[in-house]
């Protein structure tokens, strides 16, 4: 017993220093950083803590937290001038960045999210696209309580679902901006107008070049970049048009797709190829006409081929135009053909707007659901 | 009577080596081989084990344990010179120890709480340690071994299929035979802290013996390395990773299971913490037996007041700040390890391949240590 005491005694002291009272914090879901006359302006989106009987189905239910300063930190800080509640940072869902601060440049909101032990490194990142992040953050979504959370669901469900914008974190975003040969593409955001106001809506994704957005990829170079990540994917959709019989769309889903890049090199001269094997189920037709013969099936896969070539295509043409590898050519280099990379790293600003590239596209459509035959009114 | 197991000698040996490693080693071989740093921990196999046997082979023609190893083959006055050096080693281990230790949890955990409570609080359990005797640091041993090594090689593995980018670790191979070299010498030097085994093995029923323990050692130390350096790689990349102080512990923070288990780190935490705290009274004991075999005094135990004193305030000056921490790092520390955990026990091991076996050991253990009594 008497061995016990110095222990007990010791207990008060565990609870350990600098603690911080649950009642004195706040818990942001989304961190936003802009720009603005030289000043960092950032903007916590705080979650309102109330029981859900008490909480109003169309009030908002969270606050937004706005300061300025010379830094990240110093602005993050500031909101404690006029909000007591300590703000716990690595609750935060997802950062948006302004486009003020992407312009002109992310260094402070890159140092940041590296060495800030409270930013939690999964945080996807968006780009706030003719809006703040203040005016981002500050609307009420549809049939969810918080923006941050809005945002982060739409970028994963879209993902699977439809295969646009390629959902980035802050890990994935540092990686790409410190390593060679590869630079990061970030999903936008944007406001549009409906019948209850405005929502938040998914509108290209911003092009880096080290320190600052340099271009944005629209949705069709979006699906190209998002074809050509090399891990393998599930899920997405896109329709074709089709002009053999009567002109319909027809709507394609991709159940699996995998893309392998690899450098060619032929008397000093480096060329990419690109192969993506794609997987897909005939979704939707939005036409008449018997579409299900060997023939025809073997057609349309051709035209699913063209169509992602084309998507594909443009991507490369917009990142080539603004000089940005954001495929990672260069990173592929330097991992398949080290020596070739030892003397072409330093030239890659030059070469990469002009290096060709060869497109090999594979479709093979599966399954079509519950029918084999297109539908026949009768 | 003896009272430390295989088992336990086998834990001493793996919290002297790993615990530290597992936070400094990867940062350092990043640094050095990038993208192929954990090539390193695979091909140190063969001059760990090189290392083992030198140390396996000064035990078998050595009749009394280190230091008085020194006496007996260098000479008195060499020997007991070079004893002299080695409590001044043994300290600066230990306070380095400490001093990262603090680092970690100033940079990671608390970052508030005063430098000098954590000193106050790790040197206390130390002194607690030390005066308890080598048993209690061994059943330390043995709880970390049992629970945390399961344990963080399963968090490494969450972490790793939660970030696994394996396109990361390309070109494989592809590097200079100089920087290679150096990787794998860094890799194997850690191996070097092993060196206690000189003092330890006299304590286990069989000191010639310890061949199997080591490889063990090794072999645990060298895949837990290997693994942690690779989830680096694939999971963090290696330029992100060269910039962070910690990399393993930021690799660490991607562990998740599924999307309602997360903050897995803290439970790392809690396993660093037994384990910092391991390595560092190890050195610790070692400083203290050897000052009291060199100075042929009664016990060391008494020995844990003064030194921690002076292991508190060398933790405190080593370094103003986490650059200077990280400089000595990456070169004080490695010329140190070289010198005085590889080096001299070369030339001892040297000298012992010209000595007869000795007939019998004069060393019972029981000798000015009441606890082995």
């Amino acid at each position: 017993m008497k061995k016990l005491i110095p222990l007990l005694v010791l207990s008060v002291f565990l609870s350990g220093c600098g603690k911080i009272e649950l009642n004195n914090t706040s818990i942001p879901l989304a961190l936003g950083l802009d720009l603005q006359n030289n000043e960092i302006v950032i903007v916590a989106q705080i979650a309102s803590l109330s029981s859900p009987e008490k909480a109003k189905e169309d009030t908002p239910q969270f606050k937004l937290l706005t300061a300025r300063g010379r830094s990240v930190s110093e602005a993050a800080r500031n909101t404690n001038l006029y909000a007591s509640p300590i703000p716990l940072w690595s609750h935060t869902q997802i950062a948006v960045l302004g486009g003020n601060l992407c312009r002109q440049n992310v260094t402070y909101a890159v140092d940041f999210l590296a060495r800030n032990r409270f930013v939690r490194k999964n945080d996807l990142i968006v780009v706030a696209h003719k809006a703040s992040p203040e005016q981002i953050l500050s609307v009420k979504p549809y049939l969810e309580p918080y923006t941050a959370i809005a945002i982060r669901n739409i970028l994963i469900n879209q993902d699977r679902q439809l295969g646009i914008y390629a959902p980035i974190n802050a890990h994935e975003f540092l990686q790409k901006l410190s390593a060679p040969g590869v630079e990061p593409v970030v999903p936008m955001v944007s406001l549009h107008k409906d019948g209850t106001g405005e929502q938040v809506l998914l509108d290209g994704m911003a092009v880096f070049k080290k320190d600052r957005m340099i271009g944005q990829l629209n949705e069709m170079e979006s699906r190209g970049y998002f074809l050509m990540r090399p891990e393998v994917y599930y899920g997405g959709l896109f329709p074709i048009h089709w002009d053999k019989g009567e002109e319909q769309w027809l709507t394609m889903e991709i159940t699996r797709s995998s893309a392998t890049v690899t450098p060619q090199i032929q008397q000093r001269q480096i060329k990419m190829k690109i192969q993506v094997i794609a997987e897909g189920n005939f979704y939707e037709q939005g036409g008449r006409g018997n579409l299900f013969t060997g023939d025809i099936f073997r057609q349309i896969e051709e035209a699913c081929e063209q169509e992602l070539a084309r998507q594909l295509a443009m991507s490369i043409h917009k990142a080539q135009s603004l000089n940005s590898d954001i495929f990672g050519w260069g990173q592929t280099i330097s991992r398949h053909e080290p020596e070739v990379w030892k003397t072409a790293g330093p030239e890659w600003e030059q070469l990469f707007p002009a290096i060709p590239y060869e497109l090999d596209i594979r479709f093979y459509l599966r399954r079509s659901y519950e029918t084999d035959k297109s539908f026949v009114y009768r | 009577m003896f009272r430390i197991t295989n088992f336990q000698l086998y834990c001493l040996l793996f919290i002297l080596v790993a615990p530290i490693a597992v936070f400094e080693q990867p940062h350092r071989l990043i640094h050095i081989l990038f993208n192929n740093a954990w090539l390193a921990f695979i091909a140190a196999i063969v001059p760990a084990i090189l290392l083992a046997l030198m140390f396996s082979h000064i035990i078998k023609k050595s009749t009394q344990p280190f230091p008085l190893i020194l006496h007996e083959h260098l000479g008195k006055y060499p020997g007991f010179i070079l004893g002299i050096l080695y409590i001044g080693v043994f300290i600066l281990t230990c306070s380095f120890n400490l001093r990262v230790f603090i680092e970690f949890m100033k940079t990671n955990v608390l970052p508030n709480t005063p430098i000098s409570i954590f000193i106050g609080v790790i040197i206390f359990l130390g002194f607690v340690a030390i005066k308890s005797g080598l048993n209690n640091i061994a059943r330390i041993g043995e709880i970390f071994i049992i629970t945390a090594v399961p344990l963080l090689f399963f968090i490494v593995l969450l972490a790793l299929f939660s970030s696994f980018h394996i396109d990361r670790i390309y070109p494989v191979g592809y590097m200079d035979y100089k920087s290679f070299g150096l990787g794998v010498f860094v890799a194997t030097l850690i191996l070097g802290k092993m060196m206690p085994i000189l003092t330890l093995a006299f304590f286990i029923p069989d000191k010639n013996k310890t061949l199997p323990l080591m490889t063990k050692v090794i072999f645990t130390y060298l895949i837990m390395m290997a693994l942690i350096t690779f989830s680096i790689i694939v999971t963090l990349g290696t330029y992100p990773a060269l910039n962070f102080v910690f990399p393993s512990f930021n690799m660490l923070r991607f562990s998740h299971l599924g999307e309602f288990v997360q903050n897995l780190e803290i439970v790392i935490v809690a396993l660093m913490i037994t384990g910092f705290f391991g390595a560092f009274v190890i050195s610790w004991f070692m400083t203290c037996y050897t000052t009291q075999k060199l100075f042929n005094l009664k016990d060391y135990r008494f020995l844990a007041a003064p030194t921690s004193v002076m292991i508190g305030i060398l933790s405190i000056i080593i370094s103003q700040n986490v650059l200077e921490v990280v400089i000595w790092s990456m070169t004080v520390i490695i010329y140190l390890f070289a010198v005085f955990f590889i080096i001299i026990p070369f030339i001892v091991f040297i000298i012992c391949l010209f000595k007869a076996d000795p007939a019998t050991s004069n060393f019972t253990g029981e000798e000015n240590s009441p606890e082995f009594s």
